[in-house]
């Protein structure tokens, strides 16, 4: 995963610093796309311990539509934790547990009356489209719904991502729009690989490269330690 | 402009051969980027002649929040007559997006006054994002986005955009995209008393039409210039506000112009 290390190390050579959202300091820069190629195996960490299971736990979860987080600490993993109790889902008059239209609505019911199920079926579309119009370039799943932004403790990081089919080869573009690249990015690769995994073999397709593009990505001031034994 | 040299070249020599819509055969790749400063200048392509008309008229146009062709036409601008309907309408394209996108209990949001309103009261947001891609209206427009999504960035009393592209015709169209999203930018900054930083521009689809290689060809034989400078002539009040006579480019110095078809 050298392609992890130079991101980490572009941050600490062209990064400047901010105080953010959570009021913690930040080293960040802005723009990056790094690639991996699948057929020369599956991104995930090596240089720390990645949990895949909630990975693939978390994905499953975000592609049934679900977005009550009860239903993923039920499996064992509790990530979602923390916006879920009643002090973060009372603010929006949801019940404990109910996310609201985070990325499980959006990619399975995206412009609909939250919580009712009436919006566009993103991933069938792309299932359907990859299937019956390969050549296409709007092979597109979006994550941003201007409406719902504001009506979330988390809009989208993950934001927007692109299937592209060269002969019997899917390739994947995903623009992130923040990124906490010590403890977020290697989730983020690792999910999105897995995810192309999962679109080629029901498309019977085989998997190529994946794109991965930037905006803000950080280094959180007090894990900079992590990165010179990473 | 090596950065666009760069890229021709790149597709010339890895570019898959591909069908496509039109009929005319590509070479395309996956996942490019470019980066341009502009505090160095105005990222215009140098290596052949290009009109920035045009590219004021319709970005002013999608300020506007306009989708009919009409404000076009008038200026002289006929870039989108071919999509329109017999009314001049072009459905809910960017123009609407950007500054009235649908919401089901009637409201209309104007992202672009917000993402200025958020540059100026957070700059340090990561939410300084603007989309074109409602995926509800795609069917009603004569053209689905392109271009379709962009994030703002401040740091060190610079903004910064990067754009995301889905497709993109590298040899006719890209380089007026960079042109559009580089004045954006400028404007945007302006509006927020700040200087213009770097404009990424990142592209899904990247391709040359198959007619156009031996354009490219020659373009590539072509040594660029020195980027020219934007100059805006005064700040108006708000960002709906600018016009043609605002904008002035100095020192434009390109090689001749390199007529190329347009696969429709």
């Amino acid at each position: 995963m050298k392609q992890y290390h130079d991101l980490l190390k572009s941050i600490l050579a062209n990064g400047t610093e901010h105080h953010d959202r959570t009021g913690v300091g930040t080293i960040s820069h802005f723009g990056y796309q790094t690639r991996f190629d699948l057929r020369e195996g599956f991104p995930i960490v090596t240089t720390k311990k990645i949990p895949f299971r909630w990975i693939a736990e978390e994905l499953f979860w975000f592609l049934s539509g679900d977005t009550n987080e009860a239903n993923l600490r039920a499996r064992g993993v509790d990530i979602w934790a923390e916006w879920a109790d009643e002090e973060h889902t009372r603010r929006f008059r949801r019940e404990p547990g109910d996310l609201g239209p985070v990325y499980g609505y959006l990619w399975r019911s995206f412009g609909g009356d939250y919580p009712r199920r009436n919006g566009v079926d993103q991933i069938a579309s792309l299932i359907s489209e990859i299937k019956t119009n390969p050549n296409s370039r709007r092979l597109i799943v979006t994550g941003w719904d201007p409406r719902q932004a504001d009506k979330v403790d988390l809009p989208p990081c993950h934001t927007l991502f692109q299937f592209k089919v060269d002969g019997r080869v899917l390739h994947c573009q995903l623009y992130q729009r923040s990124a906490d690249a010590f403890l977020g990015v290697p989730f983020n690769i690792s999910s999105y690989a897995l995810l192309m995994h999962l679109i080629a073999h029901v498309c019977g397709l085989e998997v190529g490269e994946f794109v991965y593009t930037l905006g803000d990505y950080v280094l959180i001031c007090h894990i900079q330690n992590g990165i010179s034994s990473n | 402009m090596k950065q666009y040299q760069d890229l021709l070249s790149d597709i010339i020599q890895n570019g898959l051969q591909k069908s496509d819509r039109t009929g005319v055969g590509t070479r395309s790749v996956f996942g490019r980027c470019m980066r341009f400063d502009l505090s160095k200048g105005f990222p215009l392509v140098t290596t052949k002649k290009l009109h920035l008309k045009s590219i004021i008229y319709e970005l002013l146009w999608f300020l506007r929040g306009e989708t009919n062709i009409r404000y076009l036409n008038e200026h002289g601008v006929r870039i989108w007559n071919e999509w329109a309907d017999e009314n001049g309408d072009l459905g809910p394209v960017y123009g609407r997006q950007w500054r009235a996108w649908q919401t089901s209990d009637g409201r209309a949001i104007d992202q672009i006054s917000n993402v200025i309103e958020n540059i100026k009261r957070d700059p340090d947001s990561r939410r300084l994002i603007v989309s074109a891609w409602n995926v509800g209206e795609l069917e009603s427009m004569a053209l689905q986005p392109c271009h379709l999504l962009f994030q703002f960035y401040v740091g060190e009393n610079k903004l910064s955009c990067q754009m995301y592209q889905r497709s993109a015709d590298v040899f006719l169209g890209l380089p007026f995209n960079v042109a559009s999203y580089a004045l954006l930018t400028h404007m945007v900054a302006q509006q927020c008393d700040l200087d213009p930083g770097d404009f990424q521009i990142v592209t899904a689809d990247t391709h040359l039409y198959e007619n156009h290689l031996d354009q490219a060809r020659l373009q590539l034989t072509r040594d660029p210039y020195p980027l020219p400078r934007l100059k805006i002539n005064r700040k108006p009040e708000t960002i709906s506000d600018y016009a043609f006579e605002d904008f002035e480019v100095i020192n434009y110095q390109h090689h001749p112009h390199i007529p190329a078809a347009v696969a429709v």
